[in-house]
């Protein structure tokens, strides 16, 4: 007998590996929400005929077994650990991992030509075009285009210069466009880019302020940095898909403001419902996983911040507006912000509403050729 | 479900496999009928009452061919029939999408039919055909037990990939009534399993990232690669497929032996060949063996004739290719390769014989652009342009990237396609404890590719 399971004594550990794994997957108490993947855990499928028939209620089954694995993080971690550490590549799940940890949205040359992009830039134009107040357009080019020595070796990047070109080619001519590549790289060596994460840091977005009122002959406010509050240990997204073993954590700046900002419920093309007030800070989520999301509270679709100058401004904005904005508050009197990811109108109707007198498109420029939103900046008004 | 899922690996096999082990021995067959009908049902509802029904009819058939009172031409006939189902049943699922397509385009229609593969059905009705035909020349008697047949025909370890295992060679595993696997063959088959997972899961699917770079919906594309970076991914491509195909075989294998069946390696370190002839005994083995003994052969092999012999050949090759696929890529890398091989059967062979760096050298060449032929279905790339582009030096994306992400998996691979972990097996072999530590680590790190190639890029949607 004892020959037998000497014999095969491999086998009985692996299996006795399979056998505990699968009973603490089965039985450990299950999360509901995967923190560092920032989704919801599938819940368990309810059954039906139809549903298995479909093969829809195997896959959510299957779904539901993948996210509630016993020690799932562990695992995605040791599978990064081989493949950055052992295997050495130098991407995971579309993150490239550049020199000093520093890391970058996979964006390769392509054999399609981004179609997604030149709609979102006719769309501006057309909306430039009919506009009844100024524009001005500022597309933040990613960390790969402005420290590109530290992309990992030859990664066959897409030209964020020829994307960049293109928009001033066709919109330059209809109102402003404002290239903020110089300034990011005269800056360059500063902490203007998170290393885990695809956003840009407040003081990227400063200097892009600092241009932004240069362009508009307005005076920049000149917060006392000392006075800023350093939130520490931050780890963005690119780490959440990376796990990179070597990464060193982030460290966000804000700026303590007491201005209120109201989001609104959106029901409608220029039809919305005052929410309470917040801060533009939302401080608790600074203890969360995702801080980044602690600026005007994460993504709302229309949101209105007072400020201490004069005229409104609106800003059309993917997520890295987000620090952007608190600096604009010293400059205007009111600041809206609206984010096409959770908004579907067009815009006259609430310029004209709320008696915007400018608006300010701001994006990432990876976000921007990537936006699905944006088009309906356009939408008819009689819709 | 596939093998590298973890729902197989850590819910549906313990429990199959100590469900199997603790039922009595003549209860076996009936307990993996079911779970293996578990198994299919979890992959396709739709078409297990299709896949039972073919192996009834294909029994019944049998049955019919092996009655005492029947006469040779009844048993052609029945054979005839059986075959007859069986191919245009095999030829409207493969090739019935593409039919309706073309037929919509001369009509303007809309109509579809056959439009999904049922899962597994290029095998098993393989195994269906092998079955009948070797009870047709008198190789078995017709299996009487329906259960055991069913068994055989949708048994979960080969129903998805095969290997196309015959009725003849696992017939004794099925009749053994008390069956006790021996502990020898519980350990080669978990280190079977073991290693083909890591093949697939740690490796293949690594490579496989590559080739996409070139030729996924988002990737660099035929115009604008360099050669240079075309010939390093039709070579991951080439190393993806084997392992891949090669890890699934062997996770079947070591299921099948770990219920007590030996079943027929489907690959032997093919690339490390001398001839392309060669090279075919050792890729794919079951199917390559299929195709010589129930066509190749029935057909006159080499006995009739150059010209015959010839013609044998080429209808073998088209027919291997066109299993493969419906796209005019498999049936060019068919021809392909019957041209190949008659050139090394007529000229090349003594040549090849007297030459053996040089035989290993032409052999990779062959294969590994025969893979570019495969992998170019059409869908992003065609044959012409990845041709053109491997042959006809020119610029664009420089390969030097890629070779610094994926150099040392490439290293690996083709390490362990030529051999590396079964020279490190026969040193394991007597320290058992080195073997289990050394096996342990390997499934642990290809569980971590299981479990963290479940991640669904939703991070951007809540950001």
């Amino acid at each position: 007998m004892k020959s037998k399971l000497w014999t095969m004594f491999p086998s009985l550990v692996i299996l006795g590996i399979v056998c505990v794994i699968s009973l603490l997957s089965l039985f450990a108490p299950k999360q509901e929400m995967l923190t560092v993947e920032n989704r919801k855990a599938s819940s368990i499928p309810s059954f039906s005929f139809a549903d298995w028939m479909s093969g829809d209620y195997q896959e959510r089954l299957q779904d539901y077994s993948n996210d509630h694995v016993a020690f799932r993080q562990g695992w995605i971690h040791l599978k990064c650990f081989v493949d950055e550490m052992l295997l050495m590549k130098t991407e995971e799940d579309d993150i490239l991992l550049g020199k000093d940890s520093q890391m970058f949205t996979k964006e390769f040359v392509s054999a399609d030509e981004n179609e997604r992009f030149s709609k979102n830039v006719s769309a501006l134009a057309t909306f430039m075009e009919t506009a009844q107040v100024p524009v001005t357009v500022m597309l933040v080019p990613s960390p790969a285009a402005i420290l590109s020595e530290q992309l990992p070796a030859y990664a066959p990047m897409v030209s964020e210069d020829s994307m960049l070109a293109y928009v001033k080619n066709e919109l330059q001519p209809l109102g402003t466009v404002l290239d903020v590549r110089d300034t990011l790289y005269a800056h360059k060596d500063e902490y203007i880019y998170y290393r885990t994460d695809h956003h840009w840091t407040t003081l990227g977005a400063y200097y892009a302020y600092l241009d932004f009122c240069r362009q508009s002959g307005k005076e920049p406010c000149n917060p006392d940095w000392e006075q800023a509050v350093q939130i520490e240990d931050f780890y963005g997204t690119h780490y959440s898909k990376t796990r990179y073993p070597l990464t060193r954590p982030d460290t966000i700046t804000y700026f303590p403001m007491d201005n209120q900002m109201i989001e609104y419920k959106v029901t409608g093309d220029a039809v919305f419902e005052a929410q309470e007030p917040q801060g533009v800070i939302d401080l608790p989520q600074f203890h969360e996983y995702d801080k980044y999301a602690a600026f005007l509270g994460g993504n709302p679709g229309y949101c209105v911040i007072a400020g201490q100058g004069e005229g409104k401004i609106l800003v059309v904005k993917d997520s890295y507006a987000n620090c952007f904005v608190p600096f604009l508050l010293s400059n205007y009197e009111q600041a809206g912000v609206v984010d096409y990811r959770s908004y579907a109108y067009g815009l006259s109707n609430l310029v004209e509403k709320e008696g915007y007198d400018e608006i300010l498109i701001l994006y990432s420029l990876q976000g921007f050729a990537k936006d699905t939103g944006l088009v309906s900046i356009n939408r008819p008004v009689s819709e | 479900m596939l093998f590298s899922s973890v729902t197989f690996i850590l819910f549906f096999l313990p429990a199959a496999l100590l469900l199997y082990y603790i039922v009595p021995g003549k209860c076996k067959n009936t307990v993996l009928l079911l779970e293996s009908l578990i198994f299919y049902a979890f992959g396709n509802m739709r078409y297990l009452l299709l896949a039972i029904c073919l192996v009834f009819v294909n029994y019944l058939f049998a049955r019919g061919m092996g009655r005492k009172s029947c006469q040779q031409r009844t048993r052609r006939f029945y054979l005839i029939m059986a075959l007859a189902a069986d191919i245009s049943l095999l030829a409207a699922f493969k090739y019935g999408a593409w039919l309706s397509m073309f037929l919509n385009r001369i009509t303007q229609g809309d109509i579809t039919f056959f439009d999904v593969l049922p899962l597994g059905i290029s095998y098993y009705l393989f195994k269906l055909i092998s079955y009948l035909c070797d009870v047709y020349t008198g190789k078995c008697e017709p299996e009487k037990n329906i259960i055991d047949f069913m068994t055989y025909v949708l048994m979960y370890p080969q129903i998805l990939v095969g290997p196309i295992i015959r009725y003849v060679d696992i017939r004794a595993g099925l009749k053994n009534r008390d069956r006790h696997v021996k502990p020898e063959e519980i350990r080669q088959g978990t280190r079977l399993f073991v290693y083909g997972l890591a093949k697939k899961v740690i490796l293949a699917d690594t490579l496989g990232m590559l080739w996409s770079q070139l030729a996924g919906a988002d990737g660099i594309g035929i115009e604008k690669a360099s050669s240079a970076l075309v010939w390093l991914a039709v070579l991951a491509y080439s190393l993806q497929l084997y392992l891949d195909f090669s890890g699934y075989s062997e996770m079947s294998n070591g299921l099948s032996a770990m219920m007590g069946f030996s079943c027929k390696q489907n690959f032997a370190y093919p690339y490390l060949s001398r001839s392309v002839t060669e090279f075919w005994r050792r890729w794919h083995i079951t199917l390559s063996e299929w195709f010589r003994d129930y066509v190749y052969i029935p057909l006159g092999g080499n006995r009739k004739g150059m010209m015959c012999h010839i013609l044998n050949m080429l209808i073998v090759w088209i027919l291997t290719g066109i299993w493969h696929g419906h796209t005019v890529n498999f049936l060019v890398w068919g021809v392909y390769y019957f041209a190949i091989l008659l050139l090394e059967k007529y000229v090349l062979k003594t040549l090849l014989e007297r030459h053996k760096a040089a035989g290993h050298i032409y052999t990779l060449f062959v294969a590994v652009t025969g893979w570019g032929i495969f992998a170019a279905d059409g869908t992003q790339i065609g044959v012409l342009p990845l041709l053109h582009k491997m042959f006809v030096f020119s610029s664009g994306e420089s390969a030097l990237y890629f070779i610094r992400c994926y150099g040392v998996t490439l290293l690996l691979s083709v390490a362990v396609s030529g051999g590396f972990y079964q020279k490190l097996q026969g040193k394991l072999e007597d320290r058992r404890w080195l073997e289990t530590v050394w096996l342990s680590i390997v499934f642990l790190l290809s569980l971590s590719y299981v479990v963290g190639s479940t991640g669904r890029a939703a991070l951007y949607a809540g950001f």
